[in-house]
C-alpha cells in the first residue's frame, strides 16, 4: 500500500495525475477497470468502464450509504489497484464542482462529502505505518504543536478533546507516547493503550487534515478559473452532479414520506410535514397578525423561529448539536421558500397595519433569524447568523404578554415547539390526523 | 464590618462619591491602558445595563475624565481590539475569557438564594477559576490574567496565538478545560483508565463535581435514585475506585452519570463570553454596584482576597 490510497495531494498522487495528462480522457474507454471490478470480492457485477462514470458511481456511492442502503455494490470503490483511477475522479470531481458552482455551494459540499465518505473506508482499512506515512505528507508526527493545527479546530473539522496533546504539543507516535506516559500504565500492556487512544486520532486528524486540503484547493481551483477556460468535460461533470443530486435526493425523501407517517414513532431530527392543530394558541394567534405595537417581535423573533424549527427540526432541543444550520435540514432550501416564508410574509401582512408595509426592512430581519445574515436565502449564506430557536413562554409572557392565551396543555410545558412536539404526540395517540 | 453590610447594592449617592473621591484610572491594568485607543468601552448610566456602547478614548486621560464625569452605574471594555471602536470595525483579534461567577455555579455548597453571592461562593468561584487555570497551563498558555468581577473572577488569556481564533475554536477551548463533554474512547476504554490528556481533564472535573454535589438540591440530569446513588460512593471515588463505582452502579447508569456530570461542567463558567469575539467586559478599577465591590485586577491570585482587596472606601468605612 501507498500514501496515494489515502491521500489524493502527496507526491505519489501528484506523479500520476502528471502522467496521466490531458484530463479529458477520462471519457475514453479503459477496460481494465471492469476487470477490476469483476475481481473485487464480493463485489456485485457492474459495468463501468471510463473514469467520468467513475466519478458519478462515487456520488451514488455517498447518497446510498447516506440513506443507510446496501453499499455492497461499490466495494470496489475501496481497491487499491483503481487507485490511479480514485485520484484522477476526486480531482476531476473537486474541479467540475468548484468550476460549476463554487467552493461556497451546497454542489461543493456534497463533492467533499463524497470524497471524504470513501476516506473514511479507506482509513480503517490502512495499516499504521501507512497512516503515519500519510500524515507525514501534511504535517511531522515527531513535532506538531496544536498552533500547527489551530485552522483545523477554527473550521471545525476536528475536535481539540479528540486530539492527545502534552502541553501544545501532538502525541502522535509511539515513540512520544511511551515517553510521556509509560509511568502511568504499569497494569496495561503498552502497545494495545497506544492502539486503542492513539490510532483513532490519527484517523481524525488525517481525515481533518485531507478535507481542509480538498476545500483549499477547490479555492485555487475557482480562483484559477478566472484565467482560463475549463474543459467541456468538466463543466459536463459538473452539470451531471447536479443531476444525480437530484434524482438521489427524491429516493431519499420517498423512503422517508413515501410510506405512511408511522405516529408512534415521530422523527424529530429531520423535515416533518406541518400539523397544524397541533400549534399551541399563541402561534395560532399569531398566525392571525396583530396590530401594531409588537409586529416585529410577534413575526421576526416569535414565528419565524418558530414556524422554521417546527418543519424543519422540531427535535432541536432533544438534541444537542451546536449551531444547527438551517441547510444541514433543507439543503436546496425547497421547504424554507416554499413553505416557511411564504406563512411568515402571510401572518405579516395579516398584521394592522401590514408589516413590510412601513418596514419593508423586516424581510432582512427574517432573513437574518433564519441564519442568513444580511444576504438572500441562499445556501451559501446559510450559517452567518446564527438559526434563532424558538422563544419559551416565559420570555413571551414578559414581552408580549397578548400573545399567551394558555390552555391546559400549555401547564406542561415550557417553550411553544415543546407544547408542538407534545400535542402532535397526543393527536396522534388519539387517532386525530397529522 | 459586619456580614450583612457586605455585598449590599451601592445608592447612587455612594456611586457618586466613589468616583469623586476615590477612584484611580491607574488600577486599570497596563494590558488595556496600552491599547486603549482600540478597544470598545461601555457604559450603564441608569442601572439598566450597559446601553451607551461604542465608545472610543485616545487616551487615558479622557476616560477618567468621561467615568468621573458619568459616575455610571457599571464601566466596561471590549475584549477585541478594533481599527474603528466606534464602529466595531476592523476586528483585531480578541483575548479569551473564561467568567466565573458565583451566583451561577451549578455546585454551590452554601445557602444563597437565587441571585446572591456570598463569601462561601466566591471563594468556590476562586476555586474554579484555579483548576480552569491549571487546565489551560497544561496546554501550555501562558499570559494569563485574572480580574475579581465583583461576584466572580475573570480569567483573560492573551497569548498571541489564541488571539486571531474564532468561536469554533474556544467553544472546542472551553469543552476541553472545562470537561464539558464525556471523553470519545474507543472499544472498552473508560475516561478513568486513562490517567492523561483530555480524560485526565474530565475525571478531575468528575471528582471536583461529586465532591460538591448536595443529597438536598435538584440537578439537571440526575434523577433522585442516580444522584444519592454516586453521592453514596463518593469516597470509592476519591480513592479512584472507578471500576467498583461503575459496577456497583451498573454501566448504563453509569454512562448516564458520566453525560450529566459534562453537562453540568459546562456551566461552571459563562460559555456565552468565552466564545464571544466582541464581548464587552467589567472594567478593573470601576465599581459592581449591585455588591458595592470593586471589579480589581488581580496580581496574585492565590493570595487575593476581595474583602481585603476589593472593599471601596465607603463601605470599609
Ligand atoms: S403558555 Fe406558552 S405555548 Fe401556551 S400560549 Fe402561552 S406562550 Fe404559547
Ligand atoms: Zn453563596
Amino acid at each position: 500500500m501507498k500514501t496515494s490510497y489515502l491521500n489524493p495531494f502527496g507526491q505519489a498522487a501528484l506523479n500520476v495525475l502528471k502522467n496521466f495528462g490531458n484530463i479529458t480522457r477520462i471519457s475514453q474507454k479503459e477496460p481494465h477497470i471492469n476487470e477490476i471490478i469483476t475481481n473485487t470480492r464480493n463485489q456485485d457485477p457492474k459495468k463501468i468502464d471510463t473514469i467520468q462514470e467513475l466519478c458519478y458511481e462515487k456520488i451514488r456511492y455517498y447518497y446510498t450509504r447516506q440513506a443507510n442502503n446496501k453499499t455492497s455494490g461499490y466495494k470496489y470503490l475501496f481497491s487499491q489497484a483503481l487507485e490511479e483511477e480514485d485520484i484522477i475522479s476526486t480531482h476531476a470531481l473537486l474541479q467540475a464542482a468548484a468550476i460549476t458552482y463554487g467552493t461556497q455551494s451546497y454542489e461543493a459540499d456534497t463533492i467533499i462529502n463524497t470524497i471524504t465518505s470513501i476516506l473514511d473506508v479507506k482509513l480503517d482499512q490502512t495499516t499504521d505505518t501507512i497512516m503515519d506515512e500519510t500524515l507525514n505528507e501534511y504535517i511531522d508526527i515527531h513535532n506538531t504543536t496544536l498552533n500547527d493545527i489551530i485552522l483545523l479546530i477554527n473550521n471545525n473539522e476536528i475536535k481539540l478533546n479528540e486530539l492527545l496533546l502534552n502541553k501544545d504539543k501532538l502525541i502522535l507516535t509511539y515513540d512520544d507516547f511511551i515517553r510521556e506516559y509509560s509511568e502511568y500504565l504499569q497494569h496495561r500492556r503498552p502497545e494495545n493503550m497506544y492502539q486503542a487512544v492513539c490510532t483513532s486520532m490519527k484517523k481524525h486528524l488525517l481525515r481533518a487534515l485531507i478535507t481542509e486540503k480538498l476545500r483549499n484547493y477547490m479555492k485555487t481551483i475557482e480562483n484559477k478559473l478566472k484565467q482560463i477556460e475549463p474543459a467541456t468535460i468538466i463543466t459536463e461533470i459538473g452539470h451531471q452532479i447536479k443531476k444525480i443530486q437530484n434524482a438521489e435526493q427524491e429516493m431519499v425523501i420517498k423512503r422517508r414520506y413515501g410510506k405512511n407517517v408511522n405516529f408512534t414513532s415521530f422523527d424529530d431530527d429531520n423535515p416533518t410535514k406541518y400539523i397544524p392543530e397541533a400549534f399551541p394558541p399563541c402561534v395560532q394567534k399569531a398566525l392571525h397578525g396583530i396590530k401594531s405595537g409588537g409586529r416585529n417581535y410577534c413575526i421576526s423573533l416569535f414565528l419565524t423561529p418558530f414556524l422554521s424549527y417546527a418543519r424543519l427540526y422540531p427535535g432541536v432541543y432533544a438534541r444537542h448539536i451546536k449551531n444547527p444550520k438551517i441547510t444541514d435540514m433543507d439543503p436546496t432550501l425547497t421547504i424554507t421558500e416554499e413553505e416557511i416564508i411564504p406563512l411568515i410574509y402571510e401572518a405579516a401582512s395579516k398584521c394592522k397595519p401590514p408589516l413590510f408595509q412601513d418596514q419593508p426592512q423586516e424581510k432582512q430581519n427574517i432573513n437574518s433569524k433564519l441564519g442568513f445574515g444580511e444576504g438572500e436565502i441562499k445556501y451559501e449564506n446559510s450559517g452567518k447568523t446564527p438559526w434563532y430557536t424558538p422563544i419559551n413562554c416565559k420570555n413571551i409572557k414578559e414581552q408580549q404578554p397578548g400573545l399567551c392565551t394558555p390552555c391546559q396543555d400549555c401547564k406542561k410545558i415550557g417553550n411553544p415547539l415543546s407544547y408542538y412536539n407534545r400535542k402532535r404526540k397526543l393527536l396522534a395517540k388519539s387517532g386525530g390526523k397529522g | 464590618m459586619t456580614e450583612d453590610q457586605l455585598l449590599r447594592m451601592a445608592t447612587r449617592e455612594e456611586i457618586r462619591q466613589f468616583y469623586h473621591e476615590e477612584y484611580k484610572t491607574r488600577e486599570i491594568p497596563k494590558y488595556i491602558t496600552k491599547n486603549i485607543h482600540r478597544r470598545e468601552f461601555a457604559f450603564d448610566r441608569i442601572g439598566k445595563g450597559p446601553r451607551d456602547r461604542f465608545n472610543q478614548f485616545r487616551e487615558l486621560k479622557y476616560l477618567e475624565r468621561t467615568i468621573k464625569a458619568k459616575a455610571p452605574f457599571a464601566a466596561y471594555s471590549s475584549v477585541a481590539l478594533y481599527d474603528d471602536p466606534t464602529k466595531r470595525s476592523g476586528w483585531d483579534g480578541a483575548e479569551m475569557v473564561f467568567d466565573v461567577d458565583a451566583k451561577d455555579i451549578p455546585i454551590r455548597t452554601c445557602n444563597c438564594k437565587q441571585g446572591e453571592v456570598c463569601p462561601e461562593c466566591l471563594e468556590q468561584a476562586k476555586e474554579i477559576i484555579l483548576l480552569i487555570r491549571d487546565n489551560i497551563q497544561e496546554l501550555g498558555y501562558k499570559n494569563i490574567h485574572y480580574v475579581y468581577s465583583g461576584r466572580g473572577y475573570h480569567l483573560r488569556i492573551q497569548d498571541p496565538e489564541l488571539l486571531q481564533t474564532n468561536s469554533n475554536f474556544r467553544t472546542e477551548l472551553v469543552n476541553y478545560v472545562l470537561g464539558a463533554e464525556v471523553p470519545e474512547l474507543t472499544g472498552e476504554l473508560q475516561h478513568f483508565i486513562i490517567p492523561f490528556g483530555y480524560s485526565k481533564i474530565y475525571t478531575n472535573w468528575f471528582k471536583y463535581t461529586i465532591n460538591h454535589l448536595d443529597k438536598n438540591k435538584k440537578y439537571p440530569g440526575f434523577s433522585k435514585n442516580l444522584k444519592n446513588d454516586i453521592i453514596k460512593r463518593k469516597e470509592l471515588v476519591n480513592k479512584n475506585q472507578w471500576g467498583l463505582v461503575r459496577g456497583e452502579i451498573k454501566p448504563t447508569r453509569y454512562d448516564k452519570i458520566t453525560r450529566s456530570i459534562a453537562g453540568i461542567h459546562k456551566e461552571l463558567c459563562d460559555t456565552k463570553v468565552s466564545i464571544d469575539l466582541k464581548r464587552i467586559l467589567r472594567l478593573p478599577s470601576t465599581l459592581h454596584y449591585k455588591v458595592s465591590m470593586k471589579c480589581t485586577a488581580i496580581k496574585n491570585i492565590e493570595t487575593f482576597d476581595p474583602f481585603d482587596d476589593a472593599v471601596p472606601n465607603f463601605i470599609a468605612k
